[in-house]
This record gives structure tokens, C-alpha cells and sequence, in this order.
């Protein structure tokens, strides 16, 4: 990697520690940037430079740490799954949600939803085994939903743009309506446990959701980029990647898996929060290219910062209530998607 | 050297290749030449490990192909495909340095540099490095997947007379090419020959095949109809079995390899045209 590249990289690390310190403080009870270091330290067991509150200690330790914590990891999941998904489909427009990887996740968090609260069987689904549970669940939703698209997409080695994005479209559209039936099936409780979870935000954060995503999506987040180099020849086409000996079969399986988990994972604690894996990886291959040994370890930090940038400004924005974050990406991803589209207009039919 | 024994390839129930056999020595061009859906990048696939035949063996330096580790035979054979499908931004050199993916771990070395730096020089599109390659046209792009492949399998010195032979596979390597380009490729093919190389190419081009390959694998419906020496393949008798064409030979005292003219309005037996027509059909 190039000087420029780890410079950025380095800025992009910086504004990630700015952003989370300045999103741990901010909330109804004000903690100061050097408060938020102070307590860290002191919790680390260092002595204490700035004075503070034991309540201010209790409101980051309890509410605020997780939910930065958890916005900055679902952030780097879903941003790093997008850009090497796209890798795989060798485009940019394949995001986890257009393609249905989302929408399939969900799926399976609902249904789980229900069956725990008919059986029981996983005990309360707040628990970090719940959470696991749930989020096995929500992973095997979205690997079926990503091999039906990609088994549907490819022909003879190439990605039908308009057949992945109609396959994600048939994808979104069956999962709605699966969704829709166990909802309309489902008794008063389960309908209210089904709604406060498609709700979707970071509202929820508890140190056990933290624990209960951190692997799925730590996994993900430091493996993926090893593969970089085998998609940058993936780029090449399939039997090209194959002559500079890449092990296409065994890319495609490690990708897939890699990337439905974090997004798996997201998904089962946050619902579904739409365009990060788009915008992020398309405005850091326009500032540094596509190279993906750059553009995957790029996309996590900057994932990780948009989501809890974005966590902050749906606290303020309306605050004393708070805009389910969904709302906020979609609203900036979805004028970059249309800018993608027109950009990409000639080329749409076959790449 | 390259050596394959009876390759057959079936695809559901049709006969793709029935039978071929051929063998190529370090420092030949071989081309294989024959009419539309003779087989040629079928063929092709397999003795570059891509597909894997029905029956047969193909050997590289006397190795079965799957015997091979792919990380290991990406060093010492390039494939260069018919078209290509990239459609990332990548830079001209990034792509180049793709070729070298093989050779390194996470960073490349300054020799990787130099061979890519090298291969663009080359390929003639050293002036395009700093380019965006999916802003280059069809000619140019295909220069610099031609580059990446020398990159991947490039050498310097004349191999010794013990030395494995590297292998360059070339499926229709001068389609989107202006005739100057053409024949600059085909004398890159011939001065890697002269390293050492087994060159291997499909070509459309009867003239092209004429002046620069040693040695013709002629295809038809996937049997060979003649291989050996490019004089001995090249006549108006195999070309018409072939292609269904009858030509003519034309030596010029210039040039030490003939000249082929197509003749569509000489008369052909009724019989054999017959047979052709259906031939293209299919």
C-alpha cells in the first residue's frame, strides 16, 4: 500500500477515536471529551486526569460505551460485508440490503422471535445466548438469501447487473410477505416483540447484545481483509483469478460466509440498516480506487464512523425522541445509490 | 513441454473434442487454427487447467496438469483470454501488477516493479500506466491484459537447455488489434518463444498463423484433421477440409513463408461444399 493510502488510513483511525469519544459523552447527561478519556483510563486503572461524576461514570459504563461500541462494530460489519460482496459479485451496486441479504437475515430474526417466545426454549432472547441463537439464526436467513442471488445473477462467469438486482428485488419482496404472514399469525405478545425489534435501532444496547454480535462480526471484520489480493484478481474474471491461482470456489464460499455473517449478525440486533455497505466502499473507491487490500480495511473504519456519527445525530436531531437510524442512512444512501445508477447507466446490462 | 494424449471432452452428449493429441517443445509457437466452434478454446480451457477434459492427459514439463498446485502453476503459465470483463477502476499498473499476484505475499518486491514496469514497455502501453482502465479502448485494454500475462510468466535470460519451460496461452490474442498491433504481439509471442517459452495461440488469421507459428494443430469438430509443421498443415487440401474454403498458396520470393488466397468462386464437388454449409450451420 501506497504512503497516501496509510495516511488515510490513519485519519480514518483518528476521526473513529474522535467520533466515538464525542458519541459516548453525548446524551441527556453531558459528559466532556476528556470526562469520557478520564473514565476509560481510570476504569483501566490509570489515575484519573479529569474529574468526574460517579454518575457520569454509571451513564457511560452502563448505556453509553455499549451503544457506541455496538454502532461502531455493526457499522464496520456491514460496511466491510458490502464492499467485499461487491468484490464477489464484481460490482458496486451489491449492497446487503438491495440483494435481499438483509431482508433475509430479518426474516429469521422474526420468525426466531416468535418460536422463542412459543417455546422458550432459548430462555430470554436479551441473553448473550439468546443473542447467539438469534444470531445463527439470522445468518443462515441471509446465507440462503446470498447463494439464491448469486447462484441467480451469475451466467457463464459474469453477474447479470439487472438479474442481481431483480433477484434482490424477488428476494425483498418474499421475505416482506413470509414476514407479513408469521406477523399476521402471530398472538399480541409476539406481535409486540416482532415490532419492537423491526424497529430497528441502536436503542437496545446492553453490554450482552455487544457480546452477543462481537464475534459474528469481529470474525468478518479482521478475515476479510485477507482475501483482498484474491479479490482484487477476482476483478480480472473468475477463470482469470483462477490462472493467477486464486481458488475461486473456496473465495466465493469464504466471502459469502464471511459476509452474511456480519450482516447476519447486524441485522439480528439492529434491524435492517440500509445503504451503509453501498455508500461507504463507492465514495472511498472514488477518493483511493478500487484496490480492495486498501478499500476493505478503509470501509470497516469508515463504516464504524458513519454508523455512530450517524447514532449521534439521530439522538440530537429530535431529541428528547430519537430517529431510528435506519431512517438517517437510507436518506443519505439512497441519492448516492441513484447517482451510482446513472454513472453505471451504460454499462448496466452485462457487467 | 507440452504433451496431451487423447483428450476427449463431452459436454451433456455432445462431442466436444474427440481424440486430440499434440505435443508442443519449449521455444514453439504453436497455433490452433479452425472454423468457428471447432473446439480451439475448448481446447484451450483444458491444457490451461481451466476445465478439466473427459479423458486424456495434458502434461506441462512432463507433470499431469491437476497434479499441479494452482499457486504454483500461476508461476510459470499465462493465460490471456478472448475478452475481458473488468470493470473496476482499477490503473493501467495495478492491473499489470495483478500479473504478479502470484509471486508475492501482501507487498511487492522492487523485481515485481521492474517486471511490471517492463511488461508495459513491451506491450507498448507504458504511456497508459497512470490511466483509469476502464477508460482505455478495446485495443488498448487488451495490450494491457496482454502486459499482465508477461508480467505473470516473464524472464529474462534464454533459458538453458535443462531449464522447465514457462507457458503462454493465448486465446485469439490479436482480435481487437490494428495491424500494426497484430504483428507487434506476434513477435512479443515469438521473442518469448526464443526464452524458452511454450507459446500456444488460436488464431482466425491463416496469414498470421502462416508467418509466425512453427508448428499447426487444425481443428474440426473437435478431431484434428492435421498437425505438424506449419508447411505441411497449411495447404489448400486441409484448409478446405477445415474450413470449407478452397485457397490458394502464393510464395513470394521475399518472404520465406506462403501467402494464403481465399478462392470462394472456384467450383468445389457438390458433394463437399454440401457437407460444409452444414457444417457452419451447427
Amino acid at each position: 500500500m501506497k504512503a497516501p493510502k496509510i495516511i488515510l488510513l490513519f485519519i480514518l483511525s483518528a476521526l473513529l477515536v474522535i467520533v466515538f469519544i464525542v458519541s459516548a459523552g453525548n446524551g441527556a447527561l453531558e459528559i466532556a471529551p476528556m470526562q469520557v478519556i478520564s473514565i476509560l483510563l481510570h476504569k483501566m486503572g490509570f489515575p484519573v486526569i479529569t474529574a468526574f461524576e460517579p454518575s457520569q461514570e454509571n451513564v457511560l459504563w452502563a448505556i453509553r460505551l455499549p451503544r457506541v461500541l455496538l454502532g461502531v462494530l455493526i457499522g464496520a460489519g456491514l460496511a466491510v460485508s458490502g464492499a467485499s460482496l461487491q468484490g464477489l459479485f464484481r460490482n458496486p451496486l451489491a449492497d446487503p440490503t438491495l440483494i435481499g441479504i438483509s431482508s433475509g437475515a430479518s426474516l429469521c430474526a422474526v420468525l426466531m422471535i416468535v418460536i422463542i417466545s412459543v417455546s422458550n426454549v432459548f430462555g430470554s432472547i436479551t441473553s448473550i445466548a439468546g443473542y447467539y441463537a438469534l444470531n445463527i439464526f439470522t445468518f443462515i436467513g441471509a446465507g440462503l438469501a446470498a447463494l439464491a442471488v448469486y447462484a441467480l445473477s451469475r451466467n457463464g462467469g459474469r453477474t447479470m447487473v439487472t438479474t442481481m438486482l431483480l433477484a434482490g428485488i424477488a428476494i425483498n419482496a418474499l421475505c416482506g410477505a413470509l414476514t407479513g404472514l408469521i406477523i399476521f399469525y402471530s398472538t399480541d405478545e409476539q406481535l409486540r416483540n416482532v415490532t419492537f425489534w423491526m424497529l430497528g435501532s441502536l436503542g437496545g444496547a446492553s453490554w450482552n447484545t455487544v457480546f452477543g454480535v462481537l464475534p459474528f462480526i469481529l470474525i468478518p471484520v479482521l478475515l476479510l481483509p485477507r482475501l483482498s489480493k484474491s479479490l482484487n484478481a477476482f476483478s480480472l474474471g473468475e477463470a482469470e483469478a483462477g490462472h493467477l491461482g486464486v481458488n475461486a470456489d473456496r473465495l466465493k464460499i469464504q466471502v459469502l460466509a464471511f459476509s452474511t455473517m456480519a450482516v447476519g449478525a447486524s441485522v439480528a440486533v439492529a434491524g435492517i440498516i440500509g445503504f451503509v455497505g453501498l455508500v461507504i466502499p463507492h465514495i472511498l473507491r472514488l477518493i483511493a480506487g478500487p484496490d480492495n487490500r486498501f478499500l476493505l480495511i478503509a470501509s470497516s473504519i469508515s463504516g464504524a464512523i458513519l454508523l455512530s456519527g450517524a447514532d449521534v445525530i439521530s439522538r440530537i436531531i429530535i431529541a428528547p425522541a430519537e430517529l431510528p437510524i435506519g431512517i438517517l442512512t437510507s436518506i443519505i444512501g439512497t441519492p448516492i445509490f441513484m447517482w451510482i445508477l446513472i454513472k453505471h447507466q451504460p454499462q448496466l446490462k452485462t457487467i | 513441454m507440452l504433451t496431451t494424449e487423447n483428450i476427449h471432452l463431452n459436454i451433456g452428449r455432445k462431442n466436444i473434442l474427440h481424440n486430440v493429441s499434440f505435443q508442443a517443445n519449449k521455444g514453439e509457437l504453436l497455433a490452433i487454427v479452425g472454423a468457428n466452434g471447432a473446439g480451439k478454446s475448448s481446447l484451450l480451457k483444458i491444457i490451461s487447467g481451466d476445465t478439466s477434459a473427459s479423458k486424456g492427459s495434458t502434461k506441462l514439463n512432463g507433470k499431469l496438469i491437476h497434479q499441479y498446485k494452482k499457486t504454483e502453476l500461476a508461476k510459470i503459465r499465462a493465460v490471456l483470454a478472448q475478452s475481458f470483463s473488468l470493470n473496476l477502476s482499477f490503473l493501467v499498473k495495478e492491473v499489470v501488477m495483478m500479473g504478479r499476484y502470484p509471486h508475492f505475499n501482501e507487498i511487492p518486491t522492487s523485481q515485481d516493479h521492474l517486471w511490471v514496469e517492463k511488461a508495459l514497455q513491451e506491450t507498448a502501453v507504458y504511456h497508459l500506466k497512470e490511466r483509469v482502465y476502464t477508460n482505455l479502448s478495446g485495443g488498448e485494454k487488451q495490450r494491457v491484459q496482454l502486459a499482465r500475462v508477461l508480467a505473470q510468466v516473464w524472464k529474462e535470460e534464454k533459458a538453458h537447455a535443462d531449464e522447465k519451460a514457462h507457458f503462454l496461452f493465448l486465446d485469439e490474442p490479436v482480435s481487437s488489434l490494428d495491424l500494426l498491433q497484430q504483428h507487434k504481439t506476434l513477435n512479443l509471442a515469438c521473442k518469448l518463444k526464443r526464452k524458452g517459452f511454450v507459446v500456444i495461440a488460436v488464431l482466425h488469421d491463416l496469414n498470421l498463423a502462416s508467418q509466425y507459428a512453427d508448428k499447426i494443430l487444425m481443428l474440426k469438430e473437435g478431431t484434428v484433421i492435421a498437425f505438424g509443421k506449419t508447411r505441411d498443415v497449411l495447404t489448400p487440401e486441409h484448409i478446405l477440409e477445415g474450413f470449407g474454403m478452397p485457397v490458394s498458396l502464393h510464395q513470394h520470393p521475399e518472404y520465406n513463408y506462403p501467402f494464403i488466397i481465399p478462392n470462394p468462386l472456384k467450383q468445389v464437388p457438390k458433394k463437399e461444399t454440401y457437407k460444409t454449409v452444414l457444417t457452419i450451420d451447427n
